[in-house]
C-alpha cells in the first residue's frame, strides 16, 4: 500500500515536472517563434532595401541564433551584475557585454546616452511641475 | 602415480606433459629435468613455485625465477628424462613460471636429437598455438591459476621457440614471463619469429606461428625490436597516424595549397639572394662576374638558414598571410646573426630600422644580385635583395638629399607616379615595381651622373622588379627595404634615364608606406613580381601608370643605382638609416611625405653613385650598418612583443593556455608598439610548445611557432584587456579572482557543473592549488573567516 502510494506520489510529482517543463517548453517554442517572425520581417524590410530576398533558411538560421545569443547575453548579464555584487542588470552590464563588437558598443553608448539624456528631461519636466504645483498650491491657500 | 606414468609410451607421456600445469613448456624432457633436478631443488622450485603460484608472481619475479631455473636446467642437463608428470608434482602449484620457459629453451638443447621428443614438441606446440586465442585474456592475468591456461600461455611462445630458434626462446621465455604485465614485449619478438616462420615454413607449425602473431600483434604495440607483422597494428597505427595527420593537415592545406610554390620560390630567391648578399660583403668583389659566382655559392650555401629563418620569422605565411604584417611576425628572433637579422626586419612590417638595415643589406644583394639577375634572370630574390640595399642606400642619401633641390623635381614625378601608383596600388608588385623606378629615377635624377645606365637599367631594372618582387615576398615588412632599393636604382636610372624614372620614383615611397602598412606589399609582389619579371620593357621615358614599364625602370636604375649605390651607400647608410626610420614609424605617412625622402634619398644616392664600385659602398655600408641594425632590430622586435602575462593570470597560465590551444580566438590586430629598449620576448619557446603538444594530443611541428606566439601574444592581451574591464566594472582598480572566475565562465569552462576549484586542480600543480585552494592545505580543519562590512 505504502508503495503504491509513493508510486503514485512519484508519478504525480513526476507528471507535474513534467507538464511544468512543457510549459517551459511551449513558452520556449512561443518565444522562438515570436523571435523567428520578428527576424522574418527584418529580413523582408531588409530586402526591400536592397531588392534582395532571404530564403528561409537563412531566415530560420537567423533566427535560431539570435535566439541562442539572447540565452547568451542573459547569462553574461546575470553574471556581471552578481560581479558587481548588484542585484539588478544595468546599463553598465550591457555595455559590457557589448564592448567586443565596436559598431555594437558605440551603437550602445549613442543610445544609453540619449536614453540618460531623455530620463534626465522627463525628470527636469517633472520637477519643473512638481515645483509648479508646489507653487500654485503655496500660492493658493 | 607419476613414476608410473613415465614409463608408458610417448603419447602417454605427451599427455602427461599436456597435462601438467607447471609449465609452461610442454615440453619435454630438459623441461622436466629442469624441474626435477634435484629434491631439494625442486622443494625449493616448489615453495618458490608456489609462492609465485599464489598469484603474486610478477613479471620480474617470474624472470628472475625462470633464468634461475635455466641456469638450473642448464647444469643439471640431461639429468634425467623425468616425466613431465613429475614435473607437475613439483610445479603444481607453478602457474605461470618461466621454468618451462627454460625449460624449453634447454629442451631445445636436449631434446632435439630424439624423434619422440619431436613429436611431443609438436604435439604440445600445436594445441598450444591453437589455444592462443583463449590464452590471450588468460594471459593478462599473471596469476591465472589454471594450469591449462598458463600451459598454453607459455606453449606458445615456448612452441615457437622451440620451433624458432633457440635463441629466442630465452627471450620469447622472458618476455612471457614479463608478460603478465605487459603482454605486448614478448609478442613482439615472438611476431618477428613467428611471421619468419610463418613465411618460411606454411604448415600448421608456421599457423600456430601466424596464430600466435596474430593474437599478439594486437597486443604488442610497444615493442622496440619487432616488428609487427600482423594486419591489426599497422591499420591501427595508420588510423592513428591519420588522424594525427589529418588534424594538421587540415589546417595546412589552406596555405599549403595556395601559393605554396609561389612562396617557395619566392624565399629561395629570397634566401638566394640573402645569403649572397652576406656572402658577397665579405668578398667586395664588384665584377659581376663574381657577384655571379657568389650568387651561387650563396644560394647554396645560406640558404638553409635562410629557410629557418624564415621559418622563425613567420616568412613562412608570407605567401598565404595578406595580413597585416605588424600583427603577423613581429615576433622575430632576435637570436639569428645579422644576415638574418636583416632579413627579419625586412619581414617585420612596420620596424623601420630593421627595414633600414634590410634595405642596405638588400640592396647591397640586389645590387649584386641584379647583375646576376641578369645573368641568371632567375635570381629574383638577389635582385630583390640588392634592390632592398640600394633603396636603403638611396634612403638614407635620401635624407641627406632632402635638401637638394633636385629632390623637387623628383617629387613632383614622384606625387605623379604615386598617383599613377595608387591607380595601380591594388597590384603590389606594381608598386614594387615602381617604387624601384621610381628611385631609380629619382637617383638618377638627383645624381645625373648616369652611369650605365640604359643597358645596365634594363637588366637592373630586371632584376630589381624580381629583387623587389622578391623582397617584398620575403619579407612583408621589408617594405622599407624594397623602397630603398627602389629608391637607389631609381636614383640610378634617374642618371640615365632621366625624368621618365620619377614617377616610379613616387610610386616607391608610396610604396614603402604602404608595404610598412600591409602585408599586401608581400602579396602584391610576389604577384607582381612574377608579372613584372615576365614583362620587362625598360620604358625609360614613360612615366606610366601601369608598373610593369616602371618596373623595368626600376630595375635598370636598381642596377645602376646598385652598383653605384655601394659607394654611395655608405655614405648614405647613416642617413638612409635615419630616414627609414621616420618612414617605417609613419607606415601610414602620406605618400608625400615618402617622396620628399625617396627623392632625397636617391639624390644622396647619386651623389655617391659616381664614383661607384658596387661592393665595396655596400659592403662597407652594409658592415658598418649591420651591427646597429641587427640592435635594432632587436630593439624593434622587442617592443612588439607582449608583455608577459600579469601576475595574476600566472597561476591559471595552464588553463588559460589550455584554453588558448583549444579556443583561438580571432583578435584584433595590434597595432606596432614604439619599441621599448627592453626585450621581452614573451613565453620561452620551449614551454608553449610543450604545453601546446601536451594539449594537441598528436605531433606538432616547429613551425607552428611563430604563429602559436602571434596567437598567444594575443589571447593574452585581450585577455588582460577583459580582466581590466572586468575589475573596473567592479569598480576596483586591482585584478581579483573573481574576474578571473568571470572570464572563465564566459569562455565555458566554469559552469554550474565545474567550479574553479576542480579546474585549479585538474590542471595546475600542487603548488599552485595549495596556494589557490586553502582549503586544500587546511587538512579538513576549516574555521569560516568572520566577515566584517
Amino acid at each position: 500500500m505504502l508503495s503504491t502510494t509513493s508510486c503514485r506520489a512519484n508519478v504525480n510529482f513526476r507528471e507535474k515536472m513534467a507538464t511544468a517543463m512543457d510549459e517551459e517548453e511551449r513558452k520556449l517554442q512561443r518565444l522562438k517563434a515570436a523571435v523567428h517572425y520578428t527576424v522574418g520581417r527584418l529580413c523582408q524590410s531588409i530586402g526591400e532595401d536592397h531588392q534582395k530576398e532571404f530564403s528561409r533558411q537563412v531566415i530560420a538560421a537567423i533566427a535560431e541564433t539570435t535566439f541562442r545569443q539572447c540565452d547568451i547575453f542573459a547569462k553574461d548579464l546575470e553574471a556581471f551584475a552578481r560581479h558587481a555584487k548588484r542585484s539588478t542588470v544595468s546599463v553598465e552590464d550591457v555595455k559590457l557585454t557589448a564592448r567586443r563588437s565596436t559598431a555594437l558598443s558605440n551603437f550602445i553608448q549613442r543610445k544609453s546616452e540619449e536614453i540618460a539624456s531623455a530620463n534626465q528631461e522627463q525628470r527636469d519636466t517633472r520637477k519643473k511641475i512638481a515645483g509648479k504645483r508646489k507653487n500654485t498650491e503655496m500660492v493658493l491657500p | 602415480m607419476d613414476s608410473v606414468d613415465e614409463d608408458v609410451s610417448a603419447r602417454v607421456l605427451l599427455q602427461s606433459v599436456i597435462h601438467t600445469e607447471s609449465s609452461r613448456s610442454p615440453i619435454t624432457r630438459s623441461a622436466s629435468q629442469a624441474q626435477f633436478q634435484s629434491p631439494g631443488s625442486r622443494v625449493r622450485r616448489s615453495i618458490r613455485l608456489r609462492k609465485s603460484d599464489v598469484g603474486t608472481l610478477t613479471p620480474q619475479e617470474a624472470l628472475k625465477q625462470s633464468i634461475k631455473k635455466k641456469l638450473h636446467e642448464s647444469t643439471s642437463r640431461f639429468t634425467l628424462p623425468v616425466p613431465p608428470s613429475k614435473r607437475r608434482t613439483i610445479s603444481e602449484g607453478v602457474r605461470k613460471i618461466n621454468t618451462p620457459a627454460p625449460a624449453t629453451a634447454s629442451l631445445l638443447y636436449d631434446d632435439d636429437i630424439t624423434p619422440r621428443y619431436l613429436l611431443r614438441g609438436i604435439l604440445q606446440t600445436e594445441p598450444e598455438t591453437s589455444l592462443l586465442v583463449q590464452d590471450r585474456p588468460v594471459k593478462k592475468e599473471p596469476e591465472l591459476p589454471s594450469t591449462n591456461s598458463s600451459l598454453h600461455s607459455n606453449r606458445p611462445s615456448t612452441g615457437l621457440s622451440d620451433l624458432d630458434f633457440p635463441d629466442m626462446t630465452t627471450t620469447v621465455n622472458l618476455s612471457n614471463t614479463v608478460k603478465g604485465l605487459s603482454r605486448k614485449r614478448p609478442r613482439r619478438s615472438l611476431n618477428i619469429t613467428a611471421f619468419n616462420r610463418q613465411l618460411e615454413h606454411e604448415d600448421g607449425q608456421a599457423e600456430g606461428g601466424s596464430a600466435t602473431e596474430k593474437d599478439l600483434s594486437p597486443l604488442s604495440s610497444a615493442s622496440p625490436n619487432s616488428i609487427t607483422f600482423s594486419l591489426k597494428t599497422p591499420f591501427v597505427d595508420v588510423r592513428t597516424e591519420k588522424r594525427g595527420f589529418q588534424r594538421k593537415v587540415t589546417n595546412r592545406k589552406k596555405i599549403c595549397l595556395e601559393e605554396f610554390d609561389e612562396a617557395l620560390q619566392n624565399r629561395l630567391a629570397a634566401m638566394g639572394g640573402d645569403s649572397e648578399l652576406s656572402v658577397r660583403e665579405d668578398q667586395q668583389g664588384l665584377s659581376e662576374t663574381v657577384r655571379s659566382e657568389g650568387f651561387t655559392l650563396g644560394q647554396s650555401d645560406l640558404t638553409a638558414p635562410d629557410i629557418t629563418h624564415d621559418i622563425i620569422t613567420s616568412n613562412t605565411a608570407l605567401y598565404s598571410l595578406p595580413v597585416d604584417t605588424a600583427t603577423t611576425f613581429t615576433i622575430t628572433t632576435q637570436d639569428k646573426d645579422t644576415i638574418t637579422g636583416t632579413q627579419i626586419q625586412r619581414e617585420m612590417g612596420g620596424m623601420k630600422d630593421e627595414d633600414e638595415k634590410v634595405m642596405e643589406e638588400v640592396g647591397e644583394q640586389n645590387e649584386d644580385k641584379m647583375e646576376l639577375d641578369n645573368k641568371d634572370g632567375e635570381d629574383l630574390a638577389g635582385s630583390a635583395g640588392q634592390r632592398e640595399d640600394s633603396v636603403r642606400q638611396k634612403v638614407s642619401k635620401s635624407q641627406t638629399v632632402e635638401a637638394v633641390a633636385d629632390s623637387q623635381t623628383e617629387e613632383d614625378e614622384v606625387a605623379e607616379s604615386q598617383t599613377a601608383e595608387d591607380e595601380v596600388a591594388e597590384s603590389q608588385t606594381a608598386e614594387d615595381e615602381v617604387a624601384e623606378s621610381q628611385t631609380a629615377e629619382d637617383v638618377a635624377d638627383e645624381g645625373g651622373q648616369v652611369v650605365e645606365e640604359g643597358q645596365e637599367k634594363r637588366l637592373i631594372s630586371q632584376s630589381l622588379t624580381h629583387n623587389a618582387m622578391h623582397i617584398s615576398r620575403r619579407a612583408y615588412c621589408s617594405e622599407g627595404g624594397v623602397k630603398v632599393a627602389g629608391v637607389i636604382e631609381g636614383g640610378r636610372g634617374y642618371k640615365s634615364m632621366g625624368a621618365a624614372l620619377y614617377p616610379t620614383e613616387t610610386g616607391w615611397a608610396g610604396r614603402r608606406s604602404e608595404g610598412d602598412t600591409a602585408g599586401e606589399w608581400h602579396n602584391g609582389p610576389e604577384v607582381g613580381a612574377s608579372e613584372s619579371a615576365h614583362t620587362r620593357t625598360v620604358t625609360l621615358g614613360s612615366v606610366p601608370p601601369s608598373p610593369l614599364p616602371q618596373e623595368d625602370e626600376l630595375e635598370g636604375l636598381s642596377r645602376t643605382g646598385t652598383s653605384l649605390g655601394n659607394e654611395e651607400m655608405e655614405n648614405s647608410m647613416p642617413p638612409l638609416e635615419i630616414t627609414f626610420e621616420p618612414e617605417n614609424n609613419a607606415p601610414h605617412s602620406s605618400n608625400s611625405s615618402l617622396h620628399p625622402i625617396t627623392a632625397q634619398s636617391p639624390a644622396e644616392h647619386e651623389e655617391d653613385w659616381d664614383d661607384v664600385e658596387e661592393g665595396d659602398g655596400i659592403r662597407s655600408e652594409e658592415l658598418s650598418m649591420k651591427t646597429p641594425a641587427f640592435v635594432r632590430e632587436k630593439r624593434n622586435a622587442l617592443p612588439i612583443d607582449p608583455l608577459a602575462t600579469p601576475t595574476v593570470l600566472k597561476d591559471l597560465q595552464p588553463s588559460v593556455s589550455a584554453g588558448a590551444a583549444a579556443v583561438v580566438k580571432p583578435k584584433a590586430v595590434r597595432g606596432k608598439r614604439t619599441g621599448s629598449a627592453k626585450k621581452d620576448p614573451g613565453l620561452s619557446k620551449s614551454y608553449i610548445m610543450s604545453v601546446f603538444k601536451h594539449f594537441a594530443k598528436t605531433k606538432v611541428s616547429t613551425d607552428v611557432y611563430p604563429v602559436l606566439k602571434e596567437i598567444m601574444e594575443r589571447y593574452f592581451d585581450r585577455l588582460a584587456d577583459d580582466l581590466e574591464t572586468f575589475a573596473a566594472h567592479a569598480k576596483r582598480k586591482t585584478i581579483e579572482v573573481e574576474d578571473v572566475e568571470l572570464l572563465m565562465r564566459r569562455q565555458g569552462f566554469v559552469t554550474d557543473i565545474m567550479p574553479v576549484n576542480v579546474l585549479i586542480e585538474k590542471y595546475l600543480p600542487m603548488e599552485s592549488r595549495k596556494l589557490l585552494i586553502p582549503v586544500a592545505t587546511s587538512g579538513n580543519y576549516v574555521i569560516p573567516k568572520p566577515r566584517r562590512k
